[in-house]
């Protein structure tokens, strides 16, 4: 992976930085709600580290990523209310997302916007189970009162047990799809993205590489679910249209297609842009549409590529020209 | 279920296929001619309704006017979103992803501004046709679904005429299949596309006038039925004329019919599952099914 | 010597078209066997048909004596029949070191469990397979642009890249599909020498060219397409020699093609 163009042990400095600063914010911010803001970027930061794995690096473009979040979620709902605890709920909401997604496998060969199309179908025909099964669901009137994540008593250590719940498996998630895009799957699902016959010519089975990739994300996506529902205590099928999905998708081009850290940054600017255009109110959606058009002019990697430009101007070439060496290989 | 009633439904279904068909054919035409997928044709779907609207409260004017009235300040405003907006995007060397997200950012401006603009409640269009049903023996069938199927089928009429017989519609024929060939044969680009997302927009804002006198009109109204006709176009292939017409057609009456055989509250799922496995069958769609048997 | 490629009676239809016609040969190991032919006469669908990028509509390969008709590309890559194309396909966002690496995807095993626990396991077999791939580069005098993104490289070095991604993985048969296209005249000297080291290592090579200078270099064995038949086939020289070929070659557009015309139109009337 040569996507950056500078040192392996800057970047891995910067992000160990913005992970660390992430955790101190809790010291110096005290109002729950901005906390409670970040605590539900990084649960899309999660979503968003799916919906990249599938777009950036195996090329598979999904409008179906909020199907699975709902997936997850009410899994997790159901399964607390049921009397789990939090931590077998979290897992088997990841599982059952995968286990489900495995539903959509052959639609994985399809291309480009047929994939699309099919995955939008997906999210359409989800919603409406969550709608019309009462039974199960709850319907339109959704689930309430699901379980808060608190190792405390008081509603501080309640969302403080949510923050950093939610930043761990962030980092987690972030963390493993670094080593999984960076290995020998990783690259088998860059060369589909890149050329898939060429791929093929090299042995690599298109296929089953789309597959195992499509489960994962679900998994990871049914993940972000459950951290959603404990986020909100509260679920509504109209949480899972394929609008959402869209809105992962923004997310992922927002912070640059192709990056992992961008995925990131652009869920982080998806969930906390229109909460700071809250202040102008009516005009909120109107900025927020503006914006998105406008911010799609700025070039193919979004803000992770914006990024990287500054730093190139500002830190002089410490590898400028075409790097021969070893260490840019395992960035 | 009497043949009388199976008719009235599938009259009904041909009516709902028949906006989607005018809503897909434009999405078509967009994709072929530059690969976006336009997301905000819905929203041009709701400004030909709005306009409408807006044209009938200001002077009492006849149906067939407020529709003229309603398509060509659609396709004014689509022309101008893709010269003064996609274009400018492409000029920056914006990669299509990009402007296709885009296409979804116009989307919430334009459903915004219109809420802000103009209102944030639904209205209806004030009756326009007689209210009583015409019956055929024991088939009755509204006036309004008639028109609707008529009006439809007229301007798709219309479009094929313009694309085959105009110097333009050959023009934006000849740029949507090689737009480097039709370049060097003294082609403007830049007006062809302009052209295309226009009569796009004309397409739309008949297909909103009729929605949108079919039911309501609202800022909202757009969304849904854009991306239905985007499943559609799908559907008929992506990329022909013929296929998004036919895509239209059969989604609608699938839909009825759905509604009415399976469950009311399933319908849009049961075109779903029938697209996804339509695709799985033919990955480019039902234009497949054709090229298949060629 | 013993038949690597037994290709019985292949025929590919587009349509009405005959692609590739009933053919029939025999590839023997460590063979270099050249296939030319006219411009559509048939050698890229051949090619394809080896590799399984293509399904024949009728006849049968064998591959090492296994039957391998209908088998998927990917599944013949790692059985050991590896190709390049003939317009260049690199995975230009990667690094040169990268796109070698992917040609050693089908002989190795590491999965998503593996790669996330970083398993001592998956880390040998991540250091072998880079062992291999520098091995590869080298081979083709491409190691010092290791970790260059393959999109960089000039126009010669691609085409040895996508020679190193295929030969990577010891496969036993190396399809090679207008290699020698777009090269200046000592790059297809060089070329032609490296053939001949790949095949000198016991890998049998099957060139497609309109180069005649690297047919004749470089193959012990030539056969001749037309309108998709199997023409002739013979050493190089005999090859040349051919009045069958040289009329396939001299007589287009005289009464040859016209010949050819009819034949073909008959052969879709068959269809």
């Amino acid at each position: 992976m040569n996507r950056e163009a500078f040192s392996p042990r800057l970047i891995l400095l910067g992000r160990g930085l913005a992970f660390g600063l992430l955790a101190l914010v809790p010291l110096v911010v005290h109002q729950e709600y901005y906390l409670h803001i970040l605590s539900l970027a990084f649960v899309f930061g999660v979503a968003a580290l799916g919906m990249q794995l599938l777009l950036g690096y195996a090329g598979l473009l999904s409008i179906g990523q909020a199907a699975f979040l709902g997936i997850g979620a009410y899994t997790s709902a159901l399964l607390t209310k049921a009397g789990w605890p939090f931590v077998l709920a979290f897992v088997a909401s990841g599982v059952l997302s995968g286990i489900l997604s495995l539903v959509l496998v052959p639609i994985t060969r399809l291309r480009g916007i047929y994939l699309a199309v099919a995955t939008l179908g997906f999210t359409i025909i989800v919603h409406l189970i969550f709608t019309n099964e009462e039974w199960l669901t709850g319907g339109t009137l959704g689930i309430m009162n699901i379980t808060a994540l608190n190792v405390g008593t008081s509603k501080v250590a309640g969302e403080l047990t949510l923050y950093y719940t939610c930043l761990l498996v962030l980092l987690a998630v972030f963390l493993a799809f670094h080593r999984i895009v960076d290995s020998r799957f990783g690259r088998a699902l860059q060369a589909i993205m890149l050329d898939e016959d060429a791929a093929r010519a090299s042995g690599v089975n298109v296929t089953m590489l789309k597959s195992q990739c499509f489960v994962l994300a679900a998994l990871v996506t049914g993940f972000a679910g459950s951290l959603y529902a404990h986020h909100a205590q509260y679920l509504n099928p109209n949480d899972f249209t394929f609008w959402k999905s869209i809105e992962i998708l923004i997310m992922v081009s927002v912070g640059g297609i192709g990056s992992l850290a961008g995925a990131i940054v652009g869920a982080f600017v998806g969930v906390i842009l229109p909460e700071a255009l809250r202040a102008i109110d009516q005009w909120r959606m109107v900025i927020y549409g503006a914006l998105l058009v406008v911010f799609m002019g700025f070039g193919a990697r979004g803000l992770a590529g914006l990024f990287a430009a500054l730093v190139r101007r500002m830190l002089p070439s410490p590898v400028a020209a075409p790097n021969l060496e070893r260490a840019s290989v395992r960035s | 279920m009497g043949v009388a009633q199976l008719i009235e439904l599938a009259v009904g279904g041909l009516a709902i296929g028949c906006i989607y068909s005018l809503i897909a054919l434009g999405m078509t035409m967009i994709i072929r001619a530059t690969g976006i997928v336009h997301f905000a044709q819905g929203e041009v779907v709701m400004l030909g309704a709005v306009f409408g609207i807006v044209s009938l409260a200001a002077a009492k004017l006849p149906f067939l006017v407020v529709l003229l009235i309603g398509m060509a300040l659609a396709g004014i405003a689509a022309a101008a979103i893709e010269l003064g907006v996609y274009r400018t995007l492409r000029m920056r060397g914006a990669p299509l992803a990009n402007i296709i997200i885009a296409t979804v950012g116009m989307s919430i401006l334009l459903q915004n501004v219109v809420q802000l603009a103009w209102s944030s409640e639904p209205a209806s269009y004030p009756k326009l046709f007689a209210a009583e049903q015409y019956s055929f023996g024991p088939v009755r069938l509204s006036p309004q679904l008639l028109w609707i199927i008529g009006l439809g089928v007229v301007v798709m009429l219309g479009l094929q005429a313009f694309l085959r017989y105009t110097r333009t519609g050959i023009a934006m024929q000849a740029a949507a299949q090689d737009p480097e060939a039709a370049q060097l044969m003294g082609i403007n680009l830049t007006r062809s596309t302009a052209y295309t997302f226009g009569i796009g927009g004309v397409l739309a804002g008949a297909a909103g006038v009729l929605l949108g006198s079919l039911f309501f009109t609202s800022f909202s109204m757009g969304f849904l039925p854009g991306v239905k006709a985007f499943v559609a176009a799908t559907l008929g292939g992506l990329g022909s004329i013929g296929g998004a017409m036919v895509g239209g057609i059969v989604f609608g009456l699938l839909e009825t019919f759905a509604a009415v055989w399976v469950s009311t509250a399933y319908k849009d799922a049961i075109g779903m599952v029938l697209l996804i496995l339509i695709l799985l069958a033919f990955p480019q769609g039902l234009a497949g099914l054709f090229r298949r048997n060629r | 010597m013993s038949v690597v490629l037994d290709i019985a009676e292949i025929t590919r239809q587009f349509g009405g078209l005959f692609a590739v016609d009933s053919v029939s040969t025999k590839i023997d190991a460590g063979e270099v066997r050249g296939v030319i032919g006219p411009n559509g006469a048939g050698k890229t669908t051949l090619l394809n048909l080896i590799s399984g990028h293509l399904q024949p509509s009728a006849g049968r390969i064998a591959f090492e004596g296994r039957d391998v008709t209908g088998l998927r590309a990917d599944k013949l890559a790692g059985m050991g029949i590896r190709r390049t194309f003939q317009n260049i396909r690199l995975f230009g966002d990667m690094t040169v070191l990268h796109n070698v690496l992917v040609g050693l995807h089908a002989t190795t095993k590491a999965g998503i469990c593996a790669a996330l626990f970083r398993t001592p396991g998956q880390r040998r077999e991540e250091q072998s397979m880079e062992h291999a791939a520098l091995d590869a580069l080298d081979r083709v005098g491409l190691r010092s642009y290791a970790y260059a993104p393959a999109a960089s490289l000039a126009y010669g070095h691609r085409r040895l890249l996508e020679i190193a991604r295929a030969i990577v993985a010891k496969p036993r048969v190396l399809l090679l599909d207008e290699p020698a296209a777009g090269l200046n005249p000592s790059e297809a000297v060089a070329l032609v020498d490296l053939i001949r080291r790949i095949n000198a290592d016991g890998l049998t090579v099957v060139i497609v060219e309109h180069h005649m200078d690297v047919i004749m270099k470089a193959c012990s064995r030539v056969m001749v397409l037309n309108y998709g038949k199997h023409l002739a086939e013979g050493p190089p020289a005999q090859i040349q020699a051919d009045p069958q070929v040289i009329e396939a070659y001299l007589g287009r557009g005289g009464i040859a093609e016209r010949i050819m015309d009819a034949d073909r139109e008959a052969a879709t009337q068959h269809a």
